[in-house]
């Protein structure tokens, strides 16, 4: 091989190492993750199960209903409301001859039909939130934003991804020992890997308050131990050794060496057939 | 990312409950704390909307209509959505009958239904992460790295070998036919007597002196033989050598030894040409020094570097470029000026070899190659 230039390649001759138009490219398809420059995370995969950022926007909801609760009990009145209504509270009478009373109220009126009762109450419900929303001021937009990124997140944004990705659990195949034989091998690397969102943070989500949970939560630790340990020039003590102790028993196989005697009548051979 | 693949005590049980066998619990699981949020959401404001739902949609005899039901399980989605447990108008998704927070936890718990698919995906998940995530790293980082340096990308791609010469291939001919006469260590001497005489002494094996003809022409200019130690070892002061001569008497010295390399020809000259194995056509020791004799096929497109861009070095006549000695003295080049050089050899050369000093001090790393692999990597 010799260095070359980019000989009648001028296209390529840029002012900058990237043209806007490849920056942008990149930026536009590759760089839709939620971390820092459009990078990707485990949770914009998996964010979802992990509870990230789930948890922490549900807490965030309820608070606020709970700050609220004044504000919103007419909208929970209409929610009581319905739920007698569907469990015959309101009905009397005889099908197909029955006649629906909602009390004053929201809803309140004589109807014929649950569906026709209902909508009166759904009505009711839409005011009530129509007129509890300006109550909640700045929180208004907490709650929505809240709501929103988790419901886009998971019915949406991670569905997308895991298609990027080509992650499709349809296909998957649900029974497959080695993947999981080779996950044990790798959780210490993954304990490692503790940028937010990223891997440890997620595997964390989810390990569960048993044995095998809290294993797992362990060999994490490990694996960062590990990281700072490889500095010091210390004896550990942690990896168990792989290999049989004895070592098994070996094949019966061809020895495939000549004898002495074999050996010289092979040469003695060769040697009358070249001459 | 670099795993260590550490098979511990606490890896091992952690993998049994990888496996999804039923007899041993799951060491994962969609997470907790989500869960129980969202417990504590469907026991509150939206209990009894949550009923309505399943009632309105599961008891045939209310005669609910699939309009009805679909407005009632919108409540709020143009306000607040999260008031109606219901999905925001903007985001296109099928609410299933269990309402919106219902069906974001089946969803996440559909992930890790079975953990080994789970592991596969989250396995395959990494992969893309870490190699896509270097991409788009790459390209934030692709036009800073640099940050003023970039020149073009020819000089990128050829570790700045192009800013000596564009011609590559001409330039690695050339560079073939001069053996070992440039030691790259020492760039910042290219073309001057005492970089010559020094690899003459290095290359040839002679210590503290060079070949016994050339000693002879060298003490015919009136150089001690300790004048002569003195330029092969380049003893000249520096922050390593502060006991050196003096530039100004490392330069006379050097201004002395040029007549000696015009004076050395014939069988001494051949000697020289052998030790160094030089095959280019020469007439006098002093034309190892003259870029267009040494660089037959290549010096028209030689190069050096200046605050407007690569400059060529000389015209086609094998004269020098009239822009480069203004350019070496106005200040603008670092170190400045030819005119000590040009006390020692003639001030054309001098104005060439200096502008080439300079070209080869952009290519970072020069020190560490011998001539013949430059010219191996070129040709």
């Amino acid at each position: 091989m010799s260095v070359r230039g980019l000989v009648d390649l001028p296209l390529v001759q840029t002012t900058s190492p990237l043209p806007a138009s490849t920056v942008s490219f990149y930026q536009n398809n590759l760089a839709q993750g939620s971390g820092p420059n459009g990078t990707w995370l485990m949770i914009d995969f998996f964010g979802t199960t992990a509870g990230s950022p789930h948890a922490e926007n549900m807490q965030q909801v309820n608070e606020i209903l709970t700050t609220y609760s004044s504000t919103l009990s007419l909208l929970k009145t209409c929610y009581d409301r319905m739920r007698t209504l569907l469990t015959g509270g309101y009905t009397s009478g005889v099908f197909p001859m029955i006649t629906i009373t909602i009390p004053a109220g929201p809803g309140a009126g004589t109807y014929g039909s649950y569906d026709s009762a209902l909508n009166a109450l759904i009505d009711a419900a839409n005011g009530a939130v129509n007129s509890a929303a300006p109550a909640l001021g700045s929180d208004l937009d907490t709650l929505n934003t809240a709501w929103y990124q988790m419901v886009w997140r998971t019915m949406v944004f991670e569905p997308a991804n895991q298609t990027r990705a080509d992650i499709d659990f349809a296909t998957i195949p649900a029974a497959s020992e080695l993947s999981c034989t080779a996950f044990i091998t790798s959780i210490d690397g993954y304990g490692q890997e503790t940028e937010e969102g990223q891997a440890a943070f997620v595997l964390q989500s989810l390990a569960q308050d048993n044995l095998p949970g809290q294993a797992l939560q362990g060999a994490m630790i490990e694996g960062r131990n590990e990281q700072a340990l490889d500095a010091l020039p210390l004896t550990r003590w942690n990896e168990v050794p792989s290999q049989p102790e004895s070592p098994p028993p070996q094949a019966d196989l061809p020895d495939a060496s000549l004898t002495v005697d074999q050996a010289r009548a092979s040469v003695n051979a060769r040697l009358r057939t070249t001459s | 990312m670099t795993y260590q693949s550490l098979i511990s005590p606490l890896a091992l049980t952690a993998g049994t409950g990888l496996y999804g066998n039923i007899s041993v619990p799951s060491a994962l699981g969609i997470n907790t704390a989500f869960v129980t949020q969202v417990a504590t959401y469907e026991s509150g404001l939206t209990a009894n909307l949550i009923f309505s739902v399943n009632k309105a949609a599961t008891d045939l005899s209310l005669s609910i209509s699939p309009a009805t039901l679909n407005k009632l399980k919108t409540i709020g989605s143009t306000v607040a959505p999260a008031l109606g447990d219901t999905f925001p108008a903007n985001v296109t998704a099928n609410i299933a009958n269990s309402m919106a927070a219902a069906q974001m936890v089946t969803v996440g718990a559909s992930y890790i239904s079975s953990i080994p698919k789970f592991i596969q995906a989250f396995g395959t998940a990494d992969g893309y992460i870490g190699l896509t995530n270097q991409v788009i790293e790459s390209v934030v980082n692709a036009n800073n790295y640099l940050g003023p340096t970039f020149t073009t990308m020819d000089d990128l791609i050829t570790a700045n070998l192009s800013r000596v010469n564009l011609a590559l291939q001409p330039f690695g001919e050339d560079l073939s036919n001069l053996g070992n006469l440039v030691d790259l260590e020492r760039t910042e001497f290219f073309g001057t007597p005492a970089a010559l005489v020094a690899q003459i002494s290095v290359i040839g094996n002679m210590v503290n002196g060079v070949t016994p003809c050339l000693m002879d022409n060298l003490r015919a200019q009136g150089l001690t033989d300790q004048d002569i130690e003195n330029l092969v070892s380049f003893n000249v002061q520096s922050l390593l050598n502060p006991e050196g001569l003096t530039p100004v008497e490392f330069d006379e010295l050097q201004r002395r030894a040029y007549p000696a390399l015009v004076a050395t020809t014939g069988p001494c000259l051949e000697e020289i040409t052998d030790i160094l194995d030089v095959t280019v056509p020469v007439n006098t020791a002093a034309d190892l020094l003259n870029p267009v004799v040494i660089f037959p096929n290549s010096f028209a497109s030689l190069t050096f570097p200046t605050p407007s861009g690569d400059q060529l070095i000389f015209n086609t006549d094998g004269s020098v470029n009239s822009d480069v000695e203004p350019i070496l003295n106005s200040g603008s080049v670092t170190p400045n000026g030819c005119d000590q050089l040009a006390k020692i050899i003639p001030p054309d050369q001098a104005a060439a070899n200096r502008a080439l000093q300079l070209s080869f001090a952009q290519v970072s790393g020069l020190a560490s190659v011998k001539l013949p692999q430059l010219a191996d990597a070129l040709k």
